[in-house]
């Protein structure tokens, strides 16, 4: 087996982009990960040229399928064309803004959102979790830091051994990798789904956040809780009877959240 | 007492003081000069009508008087003169005089001065004076008489006059001024305060707009009042705080500008550098594919972009910082040696430092500028100074009962020489210009005291001597009941 | 400091020019009193007059004739004398002769007493005799000895001197 070349920090902080180490030149080329499973087809939607050229480079370094759109509008079309695994989106696009794309791809589907923020901005990064994104990466991003974000992506989606689980009015198919509310089914993306999944793994026990971020979003203690918050919001106004009075993922405050007790 | 003090010598009192002064000294002025005018008028007129009086009733009356009268005559004289004349009456022929008690012993009544008695026999005129009796005016005039042929008979009559009633009211007319007086100063303490108050009403209203304008507000205005000296002032006032405003208004539009400039231009390059950062893997790992000098451009080229990149984030901060727009989010219960151990393991410097901290450390702070601040006081310590490098967690109680958080980063290194301490955390400042070019943009410390400082904490250094340096990183927590 | 002396000095002014009637030294009031006189009317009775300046009988009935001044009309003094009578001579032989302009008998009594007290015609003169025009004479009654003294004090009216 051709070694694979496993780079350790590959973390962008939010902040400050610190240069990360790489633990020696890469020896030569990355194999394609084709066995490894972690390839997946992206839709690019980036406006720059120049920069979306260069992802398109970057990321077809890593084995990933890319196709790109120059504009939201486009984007959306191909949507449907592509049938990509996960939306990678430039916040800053001509014609449709954004976060509006953002709005109607997840109207659309349960598509992952990567979206790209040029700024650190606040307001950008909780706009784009309140539109829909799964995440984000601040530009300018290297391609590798990118690709564990589309790996962690894939792995959520992976199947577990099949159990069904009833709770009340919820039923959880892990191995159908579903979940039906009072018989109907709930559409959750697959990074909603990998939450729930996570927290009715062990009911009642309770999982900080940082627990959260590594196992569903594979980041590590410095990433932005905000991802887990903005999902378990969504998560709960799919799932609750009542999401201001969560039966189902309660908040332990100061600690983190956790599945019941019902 | 100070502030009596500071009464009296302000306008108000001087104005009153001086309106005072001014109303006593023409009310003294104008009724001491009539009150002269008016006694000398009165007098003169007074005394005019006595003697007039007297010497008419004497002519009138001399037909009747005998030539040669005897004593008995004589003394019969002057009680018959008595009620003709203004005054009492003494009289004398000769050696005889009447009456014949002698006046002076009246206690209530002076004697006929000597001096007019010889006056009187020098001249042969009607002579009179003023005397003063027991505190008392008296007029007395004497009066040869002559007879029918016009010839003097030796017969002197002498008038004595009280003119103690004229005195007195003259004192009269002397007191009736004072009321006035009083009254005329009242009126004019009265305009003084008014005058005073239209005075500083204008002054006061300037002290506080000076006082608004110096603190800052310089949308401020006088109103104008009037047309005189101090609504010329509040005019001039309006017109600088108007030039003020602008001015200030302009500096403040340009300073932004400057700051939007840098951050727009750093803004603008992260676009290209995107672009670029994409591709520097792609660079890096087809660098081999060329030979030599190629090579080597190709991997120089790639390391620079990211350096570019490195150094336009930071720009980025710290003009965010410049603007004021960076956000503090706290978490509560961040486990600080976590957090440091991630911060090393995230750059691969676990082995480099050591971090000694107790069990658990929990503080309420801004996890990723948290982060940052430590990098980058580590990636220093690491650079400049040597390994191995040391980092102590340490907790404070503060004064208010909270939390706060020492990080303390020790390297081996030459130390930092004192005098350079002070511009350690300036912008672009580099220690080592004998090293040459470092790996860092100059801006790190500056980034990591900004972090802190935004917490409310500081970043200290200590170097002594030749044995390397401490970064001690202070940052405040929250106290238990703001949580 | 300057503000206290100017004060004091004002008081001081003050005060001297101030306060209360001032004794005099003598002074010159003028003729004195009595003097020969001419006899006018007041209310109808005698009133002696001063006339300081006729001392002899000649010029005292001169002034007599010319009545009284205007001061002493307003002051009430008339005389029972005709307007613009005469003296055109007088003569002293034995007693005393005046020429009249007028016809002497058309003086009345009260008029000739005037004219017999101006002249001092007393006791010791032998007789007053007045000729007129034409030729007329008259005797004139004598002085009475002592003139009927005058009425009470008249107010005074314009100060004079």
């Amino acid at each position: 087996m051709p070694p694979t070349v496993d780079v350790q920090c590959l973390e962008q902080v939010r902040e400050v982009s610190w240069l990360c180490y790489k633990m020696g030149d890469a020896a030569g080329r990355i194999e394609s990960a084709g066995h490894t499973g972690r390839v997946a087809r992206v839709l690019l939607i980036e406006d720059d040229t120049a920069v979306r050229t260069g992802l398109e480079i970057g990321l077809r370094r890593y084995a990933h399928v890319v196709s790109s759109a120059v504009t939201g509008e486009e984007g959306l079309r191909m949507l449907l064309t592509a049938t990509p695994q996960l939306v990678l989106l430039d916040l800053m696009l001509p014609g449709m803004n954004g976060f509006e794309v953002c709005r109607r791809v997840r109207a659309n589907g349960p598509v992952p959102i990567v979206m790209f923020t040029a700024r650190n901005d606040d307001l950008d990064i909780v706009s784009g979790l309140e539109a829909g994104a799964d995440d984000y990466v601040v530009k300018p991003v290297q391609p590798r830091v990118l690709d564990a974000r589309i790996r962690a992506i894939l792995r959520r989606s992976e199947r577990e051994p099949a159990s069904r689980d009833h709770y009340r009015d919820l039923v959880i198919d892990r191995a159908a990798f579903t979940v039906t509310k009072n018989e109907r089914p709930v559409g959750l993306t697959p990074t909603e789904l990998r939450i729930l999944l996570e927290l009715s793994r062990t009911p009642g026990r309770v999982l900080s956040r940082q627990q959260l971020l590594r196992t569903v979003w594979d980041q590590d203690y410095l990433g932005d809780s905000r991802l887990v918050d903005a999902c378990v919001q969504r998560l709960r106004a799919k799932v609750e009877d009542s999401p201001s009075e969560p039966v189902y993922i309660q908040t332990v405050r100061g600690f983190g959240y956790r599945f019941g007790p019902l | 007492m100070i502030a009596w003090r500071g009464w009296f010598l302000g306008l108000r009192a001087r104005l009153l003081l001086a309106f005072v002064i001014v109303a006593l000294l023409s009310g003294t002025a104008t009724a001491g000069a009539s009150y002269v005018t008016a006694r000398r008028t009165t007098l003169a007129d007074a005394q005019s009508q006595i003697l007039l009086q007297t010497r008419d009733r004497l002519d009138a009356l001399a037909p009747t008087i005998s030539r040669r009268p005897s004593q008995v005559e004589l003394d019969d004289l002057v009680s018959r003169l008595k009620e003709e004349l203004p005054g009492r009456v003494a009289a004398t022929y000769r050696s005889m005089q009447a009456p014949s008690v002698v006046l002076a012993a009246e206690t209530r009544a002076p004697d006929v001065p000597v001096a007019l008695r010889r006056s009187v026999s020098a001249t042969g005129h009607f002579m009179w004076q003023r005397i003063e009796f027991n505190g008392r005016p008296f007029l007395v005039s004497g009066t040869p008489m002559k007879d029918d042929r016009g010839q003097l008979s030796g017969l002197v009559i002498y008038v004595l006059s009280d003119l103690d009633r004229l005195q007195k009211s003259l004192d009269a007319l002397g007191r009736s001024t004072i009321p006035i007086m009083v009254v005329c100063l009242l009126a004019a303490a009265l305009l003084a305060l008014l005058a005073a108050r239209g005075v500083l009403r204008p002054v006061r209203d300037l002290r506080h707009g000076v006082r608004v304008l110096a603190a800052g507000e310089f949308h401020t205005r006088l109103r104008v009042r009037g047309s005189d000296e101090l609504a010329d002032l509040a005019r001039t006032f309006n017109d600088t705080a108007t030039t003020l405003e602008s001015t200030v208004g302009e500096l403040r539009r340009m300073e932004a500008n400057a700051q939007r400039f840098v951050a727009d231009v750093s803004h603008e390059l992260r676009t290209p550098l995107a672009a670029m950062t994409a591709v520097t893997d792609t660079l890096d790992e087809e660098a081999t594919r060329f030979g030599g000098d190629a090579a080597a451009a190709v991997r120089l080229v790639s390391a620079e972009i990211q350096r570019l990149g490195h150094l336009v984030e930071n720009l980025i901060d710290i003009s965010r910082f410049d603007a004021g727009r960076a956000v503090l989010r706290r978490e509560d219960d961040v486990d600080v040696a976590e957090l440091v151990a991630a911060t090393l393991a995230a750059r691969g410097w676990t082995d480099q430092v050591e971090v000694a901290a107790p069990t658990r450390i929990s503080a309420s702070v801004d996890r990723s500028r948290v982060d940052v601040i430590v990098a980058n006081v580590v990636g220093n310590a690491l650079q400049h100074g040597a390994p191995p490098v040391n980092v102590a967690i340490a907790q404070t109680i503060g004064i208010d009962g909270q939390s706060d958080v020492a990080v303390e980063v020790t390297d081996h290194g030459s130390g930092v020489a004192p005098e350079i301490i002070p511009n350690l955390f300036d912008r672009f400042y580099k220690a080592d210009a004998a090293r040459g070019r470092t790996e860092g943009s100059g801006l790190g410390l500056a980034i990591a005291q900004e972090n802190a400082r935004l917490h409310g904490g500081t970043i200290e250094v200590e170097a002594s001597g030749d044995v390397g340096a401490t970064f001690t990183i202070h940052l405040p927590g929250v106290s238990p009941e703001d949580r | 400091m300057r503000w206290s002396s100017a004060l004091m000095a004002l008081v001081l002014a003050v005060g001297a020019a101030g306060c209360g009637i001032r004794p005099t030294g003598v002074i010159d009031a003028g003729r004195p009193a009595g003097g020969p006189w001419v006899f006018f009317l007041d209310e109808g009775r005698l009133y002696p007059v001063a006339r300081p300046n006729e001392s002899n009988e000649i010029d005292a009935v001169v002034s007599l004739f010319q009545g009284p001044s205007a001061e002493e009309r307003v002051s009430g003094l008339t005389t029972a004398l005709p307007d613009g009578i005469e003296l055109s001579g007088a003569d002293s032989p034995s007693g005393i002769v005046l020429d009249l302009s007028v016809v002497p008998a058309q003086l009345s009594a009260l008029a000739m007493l005037q004219i017999a007290c101006t002249v001092r015609f007393d006791s010791s003169v032998a007789s007053l005799t007045l000729r007129g025009p034409g030729r007329t004479t008259r005797s004139a009654p004598r002085c009475p000895a002592s003139p009927p003294a005058p009425p009470a004090a008249r107010t005074e009216t314009a100060p004079r001197g």
